[in-house]
């Protein structure tokens, strides 16, 4: 019988995906509720009066029912991840995929959103402004880090290839 | 047994149905009214588009990592 070679793949496709889930929490928990710099179409429906508060709390709470399918999705995979013999399962890749799915969120996110359609800024009350390039310098440092972790783990693996 | 725990239960769904109906303090109010007209306004499926449209390019991301990791 042969062996099956171990792989990361299982387990960083799991991780991104809930990375990708809770990089969407960051955003709608801290800045859409805690801080209330933006909602998700701020830039068209100003919620500073009370129609226009609830219905970007109906659109928040969409994007929040799509972050929380991500979130279980990936939930899932790490499930079968698990079970699969040839997963390499290593702590350093799955966080590693964790921070490039968080990262892959807001660069994604913040390119379409922020930049291409203008449906919120970052900080609202400016517009499109520095938070919205900061928000996805921050994006792009997370998939960095993340994509070093993961590449460790191909060193530890195959030894530098 | 049996008969109490079923009846209990429907009793503990009839409320939980019939609760939020009660405690929605906008639902039939004219800034619920606003607010439905304005969410189901023409620009509906507009909006439902661009909320879903990093989906699937964040889904084209998510295959590139799995092709690349070791």
């Amino acid at each position: 019988m042969t062996e099956r070679a171990l792989t990361t793949k299982p387990i960083t496709t799991a991780g991104t995906v809930i990375g990708i889930g809770m990089g969407g929490f960051v955003d709608g928990i801290l800045f859409h509720q805690i801080l209330q710099i933006h909602n998700m179409l701020s830039a068209r429906i100003p919620p500073d009066e009370l129609i226009g508060a609830k219905v970007n709390m109906v659109w928040d709470g969409l994007f929040h029912a799509l972050v929380w399918t991500a979130t279980a999705a990936g939930i899932a995979m790490l499930w079968r991840a698990m079970k699969r013999a040839d997963s390499l399962l290593s702590g350093q890749a799955f966080v590693g995929a964790l921070l490039m799915g968080w990262g892959l969120f807001n660069v994604v996110e913040g390119v379409i959103d922020h930049h291409i359609l203008n449906l919120h800024h970052v900080y609202e009350p400016m517009g499109q402004s520095v938070w919205d390039w900061v928000f996805l310098a921050f994006g792009a440092t997370l998939i960095a880090t993340g994509w070093l972790m993961i590449r460790d783990v191909r060193r530890g693996m195959f030894g530098g290839r | 047994m049996n008969r109490r725990l079923l009846r209990l239960g429907a009793l503990v769904a009839g409320a939980s149905v019939a609760g939020p109906a009660w405690a929605c303090t906008l639902c039939h109010s004219q800034t619920g009214e606003a607010v439905r007209a304005a969410v189901f306004g023409s620009d509906f499926w507009a909006n439902v588009g661009t909320l879903a449209l990093p989906v699937p390019v964040l889904v084209g991301a998510v295959l590139l990592v799995r092709g690349v990791s070791p």
